[in-house]
């Protein structure tokens, strides 16, 4: 099973309800994350780029956001495979939560 | 000089081909970054944060190789050999983009013993005329003045973003089906893009999903076999 990097999972979370350009992915992360997770254009169109070549995620049309302004914006969709791996690096995440629970970690915490 | 115009400056130092395809968004990203940093105090944070952003990936996008398929061999030889006559239907110094229909064609004259079990002995002729009758219908850009067509012109025709959507379904299909692409996946992505008139002509021929499926390329083989 191959490990989601941070970057790609919090993407791939961001595009499982619905399709968002570049913009509106920074923005979900942010908000989800109390603004702890800040991706830049750098890191976020490096890794949307990785994931188009991994079949992750599939380029939409581009259309105008009504929120934001009269620009055409690309938007991105996650495939199939993206659902899988997302799922997968879940119950990885939750199999180590287990884990933690388990050995009485959060009570030390 | 704005922050965004010293934006723009900035991303001259990402590799020519990364810039090519995002420069535009990169920069409305920043854009709507710029506009949300109402304060002094948040423009100076945003600033900070872009120059970490360029510090982290900039280095890492020239240290990547150019664009491959997920493994090197992942195209079988009649998937690539229907890549290539969908090239050689668009013609290789013509303007525009290859376009699903030229990859149907593609994927349809590189297997006959397929294309004779989905359409019959003169089926592919029918489809060959539909499709050039649509082809020559269509508007093509031409402004060979601009920069940028004379180097698309030199480069050939490239994919279109339907194009490129219908072999990502094909690799994953051969994915699922642990083969090497084939032009029966070819197919099958071509028959998932929604609108395209190369979908439409294959769905009104009732094309069979689960004949694409089941029937095995014997030229194809596990990608790292």
């Amino acid at each position: 099973m191959t490990t989601l990097t941070p970057a790609v999972f919090h993407i791939l979370l961001a595009l499982a309800d619905r399709d968002r350009h570049g913009y509106g992915i920074m923005l979900e992360i942010a908000e989800r994350t109390n603004r702890q997770v800040q991706m830049g254009p750098g890191t976020l169109y490096g890794t949307l780029k990785r994931m188009l070549e991994g079949s992750l995620i599939e380029e939409c049309d581009e259309r105008i956001d009504p929120d934001l302004s009269d620009e055409r914006r690309r938007y991105y969709r996650i495939t199939q495979q993206g659902r899988r791996a997302a799922a997968a690096e879940a119950e990885r995440l939750q199999a180590l939560v287990r884990i933690a629970r388990a050995k009485s970690v959060f009570r030390a915490a | 000089m704005t922050s965004e115009d010293l934006y723009r400056i900035l991303l001259k130092v990402y590799p020519a081909r990364y810039r090519r395809k995002y420069e535009q968004a990169m920069t409305q990203c920043f854009r709507d970054q710029l506009r949300a940093a109402d304060t002094r105090g948040k423009r100076v944070r945003l600033w900070f944060r872009t120059i970490v952003d360029f510090a982290l990936n900039v280095p890492a996008r020239h240290l990547e190789t150019p664009p491959r398929t997920p493994y090197p061999n992942a195209y079988g030889e009649r998937a690539r050999r229907a890549i290539y006559l969908a090239r050689l239907e668009k013609g290789p110094f013509s303007y525009g983009e290859i376009s699903l229909e030229n990859l149907l064609l593609g994927a349809l004259r590189s297997d006959e013993e397929l294309t004779s079990a989905l359409l019959g002995p003169h089926g592919m002729e029918t489809l060959v005329t539909m499709v050039r009758a649509m082809e020559t219908n269509k508007v093509v850009p031409r402004s060979p003045l601009l920069r940028w067509e004379r180097g698309r012109r030199r480069r050939g025709p490239t994919l279109a973003l339907d194009c490129k959507k219908a072999l990502a379904k094909a690799q994953q299909e051969a994915h699922d089906s642990c083969t090497q692409v084939s032009s029966r996946h070819i197919l099958l992505g071509i028959l998932d893009q929604d609108t395209s008139l190369a979908t439409r002509l294959l769905r009104e021929r009732a094309l069979d999903l689960s004949y694409l499926r089941s029937s095995s390329d014997p030229d194809t083989r596990r990608p790292n076999g």
